[in-house]
């Protein structure tokens, strides 16, 4: 169990140094521009690849962490076993979601592979941003996976 | 039929589908029972959303905010604060809508200012014993001036589809949304004497200057960004994440709010909370395809115009139908699709095409704060770590504070249009 | 997917059942590609007798032009048509349209394109799930700044550019003096009037579409790159129509070029007017000779990737 805490501490320190890199480099194009006279024409595009990997990736870390934003008005009102039951239906459908654009994702990644497509600055392969949905897709769905199994023994072993 | 889509998103919502998911399950459902095209783009307007150079603002204000809490700059900004206008029955409130005024009118964008000032501000009020949900919600309202104060994103989206002088556009806002910010000011200062939010100090000279002087980095901060964005150094892109290094340097080396080994941690926290909302942006870009794809813009547009050839009532009409899709739409995609339909009917009515440019302005800043998406409750639910329905009530007053302030933009064209002669 | 499916079986065409495309260009309503979208539409329905009936978006409704390619490429838009550069991730030789000073004329750029040269470039299209129709064009390019007149190369020592982050343009601008400098489109307007950037190349329609002649004060007829629109439309859209509306769209969409083209001609002579009444001073006879003799050497760029055969046949047709 001892490596558990340890692999969330290197997530942690592998996405904060990420968004400390992105802020890095935004800092330093605009110090290339105006003190060095001489633009980077790839920050640009390299940031917005970056931040398809930290939005999608980062929003199923909340989603782990049950901190995205939902509406509790009219489950707050539901007891006992029937919000049990509610509370493995909202994971279901999430799960629903992820796994539909996951799949959509590798498609759109399958395309951009087949027909070789580059980007304009960095001339890399556009696919690999693309992959940033996907990658954060399929860690949301496993994370889902865990809430449905925990809503379905909650479920399971309660008594009204 | 393409109400349907707003059925389904409701009812995710009742069922506590995260914001996210229901924006984008609903998009789905309503794709594949409805429509004929390939669902696959809804993941393709999710990445392109956040693949968009402009929006990265978003995430680099909410990460300078999450660096001016943990660094402490926040602290020193309140204890000014209070210092100055603290005294005041709901002060530190005031303080609230004056930043969130300067702060808007430097990122150009009214959920970057709620997100950035939000983290900052509704704590402080907290702990200063205002209500959290009328925190929040004060918070989420007075952002919405941002889009109108210059510098403004949108008003340059929608000058451009348009085809009016972004200049003037701009310079237009102006004074609409300092009124806007007066009757923000003015209502809270009858809520708080109602409410009796009052202060436990008294003023004193010496005190403000002490505060003054702990508070000079944090104060210097929009100093940096607004100087550097109109002396041509950065662009209001760049100078969000210029904020983002400031912060960190200030809360580094001189406030000492956190260490060197600190920081991947502050940075993952604030980093987590920019995902969040990027993705609702990313899931509402998939929602708003699906339904201008189904045309239901355009079919609000000619019912609405259909209703009357006089000047007013068309403005009035016109100004309602904004707010409903600012109920559904984000601002920039609502602009981008409403302004293109009405503007020619607008010029047909004899309005002034900037003046008009200034009621949709108005109206889809409103559009932020109305429930069921409004980006600005999202943003502040998220960073005062409330649920949205807890919000929504304390929005009613501030509301129609700029629904007032949206009907004398309206009633009075010189307010927008004095500046420009 | 069953769809999908279906179409293949029939392999060469489609069925030819009455079928609603959408089609954009993500550009304003009043811009010459959507006017021609428009008429387009208007012909198709014609020449199809109403079978195929296109919805025209416009701005970016249905997304940026970035996304409605892949859109297009994957099927969930009908119809595109967008400037080169948003293609040439996918089909890389429409860089050769990048290349500076390429062409001395509007007639000897749309008979290049209308010709062998654009034959071949569609071609390259295959298996990209998009199909071009046409080129139709954005137009010439020219030099604008805030800074000072540019008559001579040396005019542009020290001016910040705002370029496309394409390398060939980025080599061009560093050869000719300037710093160019890649920033997006939609904060192109404050960068020049706070003074981020110094000026900028674009073609007449984005100068007068996005009023940036408010906040320019120097605009030199250089005419340095000529930028065609690739009309494409979607392989599985294509699959679906039978050869009669495979016909009737090629012809209405030939038609819509014609169109575009000659609004492009009438906006360019319209906009030259629009600066100088709003006091940008235009320099109509730049050194290009002196320009294109320095900036020859970009080609390096293209050539070490894709060989000089293009530029050749581009060349030698003039
Ligand atoms: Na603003
Ligand atoms: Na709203």
């Amino acid at each position: 169990m001892s490596t558990i805490p340890f692999l969330k501490k290197a997530q942690n320190y592998v996405f904060g140094l990420t968004i400390l890199f992105t802020v890095l480099l935004a800092n330093y194009a605009v110090f290339n521009r105006y003190i060095l006279k001489q633009s980077l024409p790839w920050s640009d595009e390299l940031l917005r690849y970056m931040f398809v990997w930290i939005v999608f990736i980062g929003a199923a870390i909340v989603y782990k962490k049950d901190q995205l934003v939902d509406l509790t008005l009219v489950t707050d009102f539901a007891k006992g076993k029937f919000a049990l039951l509610l509370d493995l239906l909202r994971h279901l459908l999430t799960f629903l979601f992820i796994v539909m654009i996951s799949y959509q994702s590798f498609i759109i990644m399958r395309g951009q592979m087949s027909t070789g497509e580059i980007s304009t600055a960095m001339e890399i392969p556009v696919w690999i941003m693309t992959a940033g949905l996907l990658i954060g897709g399929c860690l949301w769905a496993v994370f889902a996976i865990f809430k449905i199994l925990a809503a379905l023994r909650r479920v399971f072993t309660s008594y009204d | 039929m393409a109400l349907m889509i707003l059925v389904f998103f409701l009812l995710f919502l009742v069922l506590r589908v995260p914001v996210v998911i229901a924006l984008g399950l609903s998009s789905l459902v309503y794709m594949v029972l409805f429509m004929d095209i390939s669902v696959i783009v809804i993941s393709q307007q999710m990445i392109s959303t956040v693949n968009t150079y402009a929006l990265l603002a978003i995430p680099f204000f909410i990460i300078a905010g999450g660096l001016m809490e943990a660094g402490g700059i926040s602290n020193k900004i309140i204890n000014f604060a209070n210092a100055a206008v603290g005294f005041f029955p709901g002060g530190l409130a005031l303080v609230m809508i004056v930043s969130s005024m300067l702060f808007a009118s430097m990122s150009g964008s009214g959920v970057a200012t709620a997100a950035a000032l939000g983290s900052i501000l509704i704590p402080a009020m907290v702990r200063s014993g205002y209500d959290r949900d009328f925190s929040s919600a004060l918070q989420a309202s007075s952002a919405i001036v941002g889009p109108l104060i210059p510098p403004s994103i949108l008003a340059v989206l929608y000058a451009v589809s348009v085809g009016v002088s972004v200049g003037d556009l701009l310079l237009a806002g102006l004074i609409p949304g300092l009124i806007m910010v007066l009757c923000f000011m003015i209502l809270t200062i009858i809520i708080s004497v109602k409410r009796g939010y009052k202060s436990d100090i008294t003023f004193s000279f010496s005190r403000l200057w002490k505060t003054f002087l702990e508070a000079i980095w944090a104060l210097l901060m929009p100093v940096i960004m607004i100087g550097g964005i109109y002396s041509g150094i950065f662009t209001p892109t760049e100078a969000a994440a210029v904020g983002c290094l400031y912060s960190l340097l200030v809360g580094l080396f001189i406030y000492k709010g956190f260490s060197i080994s600190e920081i991947p941690n502050v940075l993952y926290k604030s980093g987590l909370l920019a995902a969040g909302v990027m993705a609702i942006v990313a899931t509402s870009a998939a929602f708003s395809w699906v339904i201008t794809r189904e045309g239901l813009p355009q079919l609000l547009a000619e019912f609405f115009t259909g209703i009357s050839s006089n000047q007013m009532v068309f403005l009035f009409t016109a100004a309602i139908l904004l707010l409903l899709v600012g109920c559904f739409l984000d601002s920039a995609p609502a602009v981008l699709i409403m302004g293109p339909i009405l503007a020619p009917v607008a010029l047909e009515f004899g309005v002034d095409p900037v003046h008009f440019g200034v009621i949709v302005l108005a109206s889809m800043c409103i559009g932020l704060i109305t429930p069921p998406i409004g980006l600005n409750l999202f943003v502040v639910s998220g960073v005062a770590n409330r649920p949205i329905h807890k919000i929504i009530p304390e929005i009613g007053l501030f509301f129609l504070a700029a629904i007032i302030s949206l009907i004398l933009i309206i009633l009075f064209p010189a307010l927008s249009l004095v500046l420009l002669n | 997917d069953s769809e999908s499916a279906s179409t293949e079986e029939e392999a060469a065409s489609g069925n030819g059942e009455s079928i609603t495309l959408s089609a954009s260009s993500g550009l304003p309503a009043s811009n010459p590609a959507s006017q021609a979208m428009d008429l387009m539409a208007e012909k198709i329905a014609e020449y199809t007798n109403g079978t195929v009936e296109v919805d025209v978006f416009y701005d970016n409704q249905l997304g940026d032009p970035t996304t409605l390619v892949s859109n297009v490429a994957q099927g969930t838009v009908d119809i595109v048509v967008t400037g080169n550069s948003y293609f040439s991730g996918i089909v890389p030789e429409l860089q050769v349209f990048e290349l500076p000073f390429l062409f001395d004329s509007y007639e000897a750029a749309r008979a290049s394109v209308d010709g062998p040269v654009g034959e071949k470039l569609i071609a390259m299209f295959e298996g990209t799930g998009l199909k071009p129709m046409y080129f139709w064009e954005i137009g010439f390019r020219h030099l604008a700044n805030t800074v000072r007149p540019v008559k001579e190369p040396s005019d542009l020592e020290g001016i910040v550019l705002r370029t496309l982050p394409a390398p060939v343009q980025v080599k061009t601008w560093e050869l000719l003096g300037a710093q160019p400098t890649p920033m997006d489109f939609s904060e192109l307007y404050t960068a020049l009037q706070q003074g981020v950037v110094d000026g900028t190349e674009n073609p007449f329609s984005d100068i007068t579409s996005a009023n940036l002649y408010e906040v320019l004060d120097y605009i030199s007829l250089t005419a340095h790159v000529y930028t065609p629109m690739t009309l494409a439309i979607s392989e599985q859209t294509w699959e679906k129509l039978d050869e009669s509306q495979r016909e009737g769209m090629m012809r209405a969409a030939e038609e819509a070029k014609e169109f575009q083209r000659h609004l492009n001609d009438e906006e360019e002579a319209v906009s030259i007017e629009l600066l100088k009444e709003n006091g940008v001073t235009v320099e109509e006879n730049p050194n290009v000779e002196a320009f294109a003799e320095i900036a020859v050497d970009a080609y390096d760029e293209f050539i070490k990737s894709h060989g000089d055969e293009l530029i050749e046949e581009i060349r030698s047709a003039q």
